[in-house]
């Protein structure tokens, strides 16, 4: 079998600049769960003391022998509280006990009166002054000292994985799509009723957002030397809104984020669940290898490859059912037919379809890395 | 030939709706026939998805300008009825560990304006409550809305102990939501799999359709 000749950098950066890596890269996304039910860590500790889930993450990472592609930061409550999303986690709003994790919690949290506050005065004073003690019970004392604690949670994880486990990509900043923040914190329906019946106020709203997005990503990455941007979108896929929709409060704001990063060097990493089929024509107009498209296994990643072949770099979609109830063998096949379906030159990233479930069976996913590792090299 | 009512429910125009149908109840204009119009509106708005003219946000709009327009009918129906004939019972649920109830209204929403009676048992629900509420209230359907993998298995667990207490023949079951596929079907041994409310509502269409085409030709 042909030797990797390639570190995980490289890897990683051949893949998202469309050249040829000596193997695919593999980077699945991977938070607190997975590894603390493995370990059978109690969830609910977990959320109060994030270090701790960083530390059961790197010891997953290294008992599974590792790949390339660094994982978002486990999604602990307090990150969700301090950039403005209503959580409920095992302990205190839910059960503290078996087959409970921490979940969103989507309500209409936010009003209408409070787009015109996020237009004056950005998302992230509009947390800071008073949407963070609407969705919590927090006071300014625990806002401050859970900063630090975040904070310090993230210097672990950037420490633990970047610097000593030399991990290929650098994620600077997880920063929730402005569409997708506003209309988890107003509810799809509310939401929706406000892109119909009161658009200029969403849209004052979501230019301010995307412009605070940029400066803080830009200021953030130039911070901890990230050069990646990781962005969650689930909700202005053409499996819910029509075109028109999609063209007047998703795109050319995406359109502005992405071409605005790369100017700065920073790659936007487009994590895009749900079916986004009629809407993947519309990334070719990024400037080349400026961002990963993600998906989730609900978008037809083949039609996708067809249509962005060359242009951009898509993370593929091994999904949660398959990851979690499937056998080794199917999981082996489906990971074959990426590697030979989305080819080998570049451009395709080995991932799963959103975060590998916690209930992933662990012969699935020594599985899913293996023949990530190896499938390509043997046959060259 | 459709009415303006029924044109303006159907193009989304909230207000137009609203002060139409107040403005003719205000006219005595018989409740019935505002509430047939409405109604119609949305059926046009669910053949228009299926033909893809429109999307989840346009069948979620309507019905729920459908919902404020019947809000403001019922006071003025009295003793009459606007359910028509039950065409069947459903029992929906989000099960033990998931709180997320986003696609398992829109298919209670879709579900009732179809004619469906449906019991809706909410989020992180007990498997044995489900077992007892299907024992309670012998529905036609069990459909489950999953948006995590963790659901699986107290899913599969519902439908062994509905098994176990010979109940499993006598409904079909569902399990839609995006992180089901057709593997989750054949896990739990559900009947079928969607990740598209719409289809949902077809299947049980076609499931009571199919009954009553048997029960004419003197079958079960």
């Amino acid at each position: 079998m042909k030797e990797e000749y390639m570190t995980p950098q490289e890897r990683m950066n051949a893949a998202i600049n469309l050249k040829k890596p000596d193997r695919v890269p593999i980077a699945p996304i991977i938070g607190m769960d997975l590894p603390a039910t493995y370990y059978g860590l109690n969830i609910a500790e977990l959320h109060r003391e994030p270090i701790k889930a960083v530390e059961a993450m790197v010891k997953f990472f290294d008992e599974f022998g590792g790949w390339d592609g660094y994982s978002t930061l486990p999604l602990v409550k307090i990150g969700y509280i301090l950039g403005g999303l209503k959580f409920k986690a095992p302990g205190q709003e839910l059960p503290d006990a078996p087959g409970y994790y921490g979940q969103f919690d989507e309500g209409e949290w936010m009003k209408v009166e409070d787009y015109k506050t996020i237009a004056d005065i950005g998302w992230g004073k509009f947390v800071a002054n008073e949407y963070i003690y609407r969705i919590s019970d927090w006071t300014p004392e625990d806002v401050e000292e859970n900063r630090k604690k975040y904070f310090q949670f993230a210097l672990k994880g950037g420490e633990e994985y970047t610097i000593k486990r030399k991990m290929g990509m650098r994620t600077g900043a997880n920063r929730v799509h402005p569409f997708f923040l506003l209309s988890l914190n107003r509810s799809l329906l509310k939401f929706t009723q406000d892109l119909y019946y009161r658009p200029e106020l969403v849209e004052a709203a979501l230019e301010t957002m995307t412009d605070g997005l940029i400066k803080s990503t830009i200021a953030q990455c130039k911070g901890n030397g990230g050069n990646v941007v990781f962005v969650p979108e689930e909700r202005a896929e053409g499996a819910i809104y029509p075109l028109k929709i999609f063209e007047r409060f998703w795109w050319p704001y995406t359109k502005r984020i992405v071409e605005s990063l790369y100017d700065e060097g920073i790659i936007t990493w487009l994590h895009l669940d749900q079916c986004w089929d009629l809407n993947i024509p519309y990334f070719k107009e990024l400037p080349r290898a400026s961002c990963i498209i993600d998906l989730d296994g609900l978008t037809d990643i083949f039609r996708a490859k067809e249509i962005l072949k060359d242009h951009l770099c898509l993370m593929s979609d091994v999904s949660g059912s398959l990851f979690s109830i499937g056998s080794e063998k199917q999981v082996e096949d489906y990971v074959k037919k990426l590697i030979d379906k989305l080819g080998v030159d570049g451009g395709h990233i080995l991932s799963s379809g959103c975060e590998v479930p916690p209930n992933c069976r662990p012969e699935n996913f020594r599985t899913f890395l293996k023949t990530g590792k190896t499938y390509q090299l043997s046959r060259e | 030939m459709t009415s303006d009512l029924t044109n303006n429910l159907i193009e989304l125009e909230r207000e137009k709706v609203l002060s139409e149908v107040k403005e003719r109840l205000n006219q005595n204009e018989d409740p019935m026939k505002i509430f047939e119009e409405c109604k119609q509106g949305m059926e046009l708005v669910g053949e228009k998805y299926k033909k893809k003219e429109y999307f989840l946000a346009e069948l979620m709009l309507s019905g729920d300008l459908f919902r404020e327009a019947m809000e403001l009918i019922e006071p003025y129906l009295g003793e009459k009825k606007v359910e028509g004939d039950i065409k069947g019972k459903i029992l929906l649920a989000t099960i033990q560990g998931d709180i997320h109830d986003l696609g398992k209204n829109i298919l209670a929403t879709l579900l009732k304006l179809e004619g469906f009676k449906v019991y809706d048992l909410g989020v992180d629900v007990n498997p044995d409550i489900i077992v007892e509420k299907v024992k309670e209230i012998q529905p036609d359907f069990l459909g489950f809305s999953s948006l995590l993998t963790i659901t699986f298995d107290p899913m599969k667990e519902v439908i062994d102990k509905l098994k176990e207490v010979g109940l499993r023949d006598k409904l079909k079951i569902l399990v839609g939501g995006g992180i089901t596929t057709p593997l989750v079907k054949d896990y739990t041994g559900a009947d079928f799999q969607t990740i598209d409310a719409m289809e949902g509502v077809q299947y049980c269409l076609e499931i009571i359709r199919t009954r009553i085409v048997v029960k004419a030709r003197g079958g079960i």
